[in-house]
């Protein structure tokens, strides 16, 4: 099904090789796992495959593709999508249409499928992927997981024999990967030919037939994937303060009394803790943090955070900083300094400048626009411009989302290394093993309850 | 006004029979005369909003908005009357007056314009009784569906079903963006911060949709629907967006939505000096929009979009906005075919923005006014309207222009 030979390419202006060399076969019911830092060439690769390349995105290609039996250079990207499905990393990106059903139709209409067989696709797309109650529902209502089989419906409705994954895990929490694994699982036993991306090899690892490294556009040993990613727990004995700086107490919130999130739930956070909030979609992480920040307020209850009666954004700002899933939503400036000294001086706070720019190494970068830098960089200088506030709380909010081992780390290090400044530190993650190497603490919520609090 | 999903008579109706019927009514608001057809009109359109079931608390909320447009009417008319005979019942201002005597005329309240404006305030009752009841009984992909079958462009309908998809995301992303700038510790209590704020927000909700409308376009793309491709067969000579410029297009015509609602709830009700804060974001937008994607037609399908797509979600189909529409985009169209320069420079940004004012006001004031509502201003309170919207239409270019710059130069050294 797929045939590539000594493939290269290179993105237009650009000397470097975004992919290098390439080799690659997969037949009838293969299931391919590529996994690798960000920027290695994962994606473009599948654009290769799709025909993204050479159709919208030009530059130099050069080797041998064979997909499905045809050359994608050869064939329309709207052609081939009847022979290559694709699957993006955000299924928010992915959905058209106002309703499940049309959503469902839509890639069938585009290629032309007369309306029977849309009806039978339609239909089976459905019923495969657990759809079949929601047909008629609004897209924007759907849950996270909801959307994520949307976005495979849509792509499989189109009958084709051969799926692309791109880190189509990313946002799910742990449930919805295990059904999301289901997914594939069926996918391959119906010999489909799917090609995976993926962070988390882990849950894979047994149903691939083959597993690549990709490593400057490279394909690597698998070997090279497993080094030094063992690293010990960072120990945090000695910044032990039994000062409480954040008091949640008796909180109850939500819409009404029948789906209340939060019934009295009390949470206290020491000085200098690290605290990881774990828990599925909709456990309440992200909502207790909007609670601590005073973004919403509770309906009963109180927190109070740094000494002070959290009842809007505007007892919180500069007392807490939050560093959201997304950084670039808080980048507003046109240079990496202005960035850094607007929270200071709309905050009336003395920031020592130099000494942030050379605590995050962003020196080099004083005079770039914030958003030309790599997206490791701007997730650090958006942090850096709140460190920059001196915050005696940070919250960071699934921070490691659709970060590769590399960055993570870098990210946590530079985050937990202010615990030493008397800061303290709260973030929610999906990823379990960034909580049991950086958390003093791990609090585990579920529906809106505490079920787990261990130190 | 929202979609809602009950089962009418008229919620039963084919959206084709709903758009002619829209259109009906807007051409009879325009034709009767007399105070009896009119009122015959708004009975027989709310008798039909009636058969929608609208929810209670939603009705009365129009019924609020309705009872102060009639009261708004009536006021402005009482002022600005001019038929004679007329009875002065109050003098605000008397024409002897020194100055604004002179150059007013004199302001007076007239009794029968009280009467003229409670009549004609029928007419504005009729179309939103008539926008209401196609709004709440259409689910936005139907109306969409009868949109195509009068053949509006591909692109736009492409335009508008893109809009609403996303609409909802961008407002979600629009909330933590100003989340983000208040953490900041940015107070919004002062006139100079607010828009200091409103220019810091701009920036990253425009990278950030930059970002996002290629990821979009990729996957329509692998989705089989193209406008790059060969396989658009029906392909406009004209109108050559690919898929990413309609996406990008799609994500200003959110924004135009978003941006004004704050000024439309708050800052609209301020009378004499709307028309100034209205006309700052509008502008801003559009413009750098049109900076993001700068070739012929994208001003069009922008106004066109954003006119269809609120009539759509929220304001009710109502052909009467359409020639403003297609006015405001005439204009900006115009001036950048004859320039041939779309926004390079600061000065093209401050003269596009004052063009739309320009054309935007004179429009209602010379034409939509007096032949479609029927309604009567005194000049000097034109000239005071349209001079604020080209002062803030002036200014929504000035920071438009500032903001592109930053965008830009993301741009430019691969930031997206």
């Amino acid at each position: 099904m797929i045939d590539i030979k000594n493939l290269s390419y290179s993105y237009p202006l650009s000397k470097k090789r975004a992919l290098n060399d390439i080799n690659l076969t997969a037949t009838e019911g293969d299931l391919v796992l590529i996994t690798g830092f960000s920027g290695s060439g994962k994606s473009t690769l599948l654009y290769c495959l799709n025909g993204l390349i050479p159709h919208i995105f030009s530059g130099s290609l050069s080797g041998d593709i064979m997909v499905a039996g045809i050359e994608p250079k050869t064939m329309s990207v709207s052609e081939m999508a009847k022979k290559v499905g694709t699957v993006f990393q955000n299924p928010e990106y992915q959905i058209f249409m106002p309703t499940v059903r049309e959503d469902i139709e839509f890639g069938c209409r585009n290629i032309g499928l007369g309306e029977e067989i849309i009806a039978s696709n339609l239909n089976r797309a459905s019923l495969d992927l657990g759809l079949n109650d929601l047909l008629n529902r609004d897209t924007s209502e759907l849950s996270a997981g909801e959307k994520q089989r949307l976005a495979i419906a849509g792509i499989y409705a189109v009958g084709p024999r051969i799926i692309l994954f791109d880190e189509p895990s990313t946002n799910l929490d742990a449930q919805g990967k295990r059904s999301f694994r289901e997914i594939i699982k069926k996918l391959k036993d119906s010999s489909y030919t799917i090609v995976l991306i993926e962070h988390d090899t882990d849950l894979f690892e047994d149903l691939a037939t083959c597993k690549y490294v990709m490593e400057e556009g490279e394909f690597k040993k698998i070997s090279s994937i497993e080094h030094g990613s063992y690293r010990d727990k960072v120990a945090y004995e000695h910044y032990h303060d039994d000062t409480i700086v954040i008091e949640a107490r008796d909180i109850s919130y939500g819409y009404d009394s029948k789906t209340r999130l939060f019934n009295s739930l009390s949470i206290d956070i020491k000085k200098r803790e690290v605290v990881a909030f774990v828990g599925g979609n909709g456990s309440g992480k992200t909502t207790f943090f909007k609670l601590v920040m005073g973004i919403i307020s509770p309906q009963k209850g109180y927190v109070r955070a740094g000494g002070r009666l959290i009842r809007s954004i505007n007892d919180s700002a500069g007392t807490i900083g939050l560093l959201f899933q997304n950084p670039d939503e808080q980048l507003f400036a046109s240079t990496v300094k202005e960035e850094i000294l607007l929270g200071p001086q709309q905050l009336n706070k003395k920031c020592d400048y130099e000494e942030i720019m050379a605590r995050f190494d962003l020196k080099k970068y004083e005079n770039s626009h914030p958003h030309t830098l790599s997206k490791g960089e701007r997730q650090k200088v958006a942090f850096a411009s709140i460190a920059a506030t001196r915050p005696e709380i940070i919250m960071l909010d699934e921070p490691t989302t659709g970060l590769d081992e590399k960055s993570w780390s870098s990210l946590m290090d530079y985050t937990c290394s202010l615990v030493k400044d008397g800061v303290t530190i709260l973030f929610s993650t999906h990823n379990m093993k960034v909580a049991d190497r950086y958390a003093k603490r791990i609090i585990t919520l579920d529906k809106g309850k505490v079920i787990r609090d261990e130190t | 006004m929202k979609y809602q999903k009950i089962n009418t008579v008229i919620h039963k109706l084919n959206p084709f029979a709903k758009l002619s019927y829209s259109i009906v009514i807007s051409v009879l608001v325009v034709l009767l005369k007399t105070p009896s057809q009119l009122f015959f009109l708004a009975t027989v359109t709310f008798c039909i909003l009636l058969l929608a079931r609208p929810n209670f608390t939603r009705l009365k909320l129009l019924m609020y908005a309705l009872g102060m447009v009639v009261m708004a009417t009536s006021i402005s008319q009482a002022f600005f009357y001019y038929f004679e005979p007329r009875t002065i019942l109050l003098t605000i201002i008397d024409k002897n007056t020194p100055v604004i005597g002179t150059i007013t005329g004199g302001i007076y309240l007239y009794r029968e314009g009280i009467v003229y404006g409670l009549v004609q305030s029928l007419r504005i009752l009729s179309v939103m009784f008539m926008a209401t009841t196609v709004v709440i009984s259409t689910h936005p992909s139907q109306m969409i569906m009868a949109l195509n079958k009068i053949r509006i462009p591909r692109e736009l309908s492409f335009i508008i079903a893109t809009s609403i998809r996303f609409l909802p995301h961008m407002i979600e992303d629009t909330k933590r963006i100003w989340t983000a700038i208040k953490l900041k510790g940015f107070k919004l209590n002062n006139v100079s911060n607010s828009f200091k704020a409103f220019k810091y927000v701009l920036s990253p909700l425009i990278i950030n949709s930059l970002r996002q409308a290629r990821l979009v376009a990729l996957a329509a793309e692998v989705r089989g629907y193209s406008f790059s491709g060969a396989s658009s067969k029906k392909r406009n000579s004209l109108l050559k967006f690919d898929t990413l410029e309609l996406v990008i297009i799609s994500f200003f015509v959110i924004f135009l939505y978003v941006a004004i609602l704050p000024f439309k709830m708050g800052l609209s009700k301020i009378p004499f000096i709307h028309a100034f804060f209205f006309s700052i974001p509008f502008t801003c937008i559009l413009l750098i929009g049109i900076r993001m994607v700068p070739r012929m037609g994208t001003t069009t399908l922008i106004i066109l979009g954003h006119s269809f797509f609120t009539q759509i979600i929220s304001r009710g189909i109502n052909p009467l906005w359409w020639p403003y529409a297609l006015l405001e985009a005439a204009v900006l169209e115009a001036y950048f075919a004859m320039t041939k320069d779309y926004l390079k420079s600061r000065h093209s940004f401050i003269i596009a923005g004052m063009l739309r004012g320009i054309s935007v006001y004179l429009y209602f004031y010379f034409i939509a006014s007096p032949y479609i509502w029927h309604k009567f201003y005194a000049p000097w309170y034109i000239v005071i309207q349209t001079f604020q919207g080209i002062l803030g239409s002036a200014l929504g270019g000035l920071i438009a222009y500032k903001v592109s710059k930053s965008v830009e130069e993301a741009y430019k050294y691969g930031g997206l």
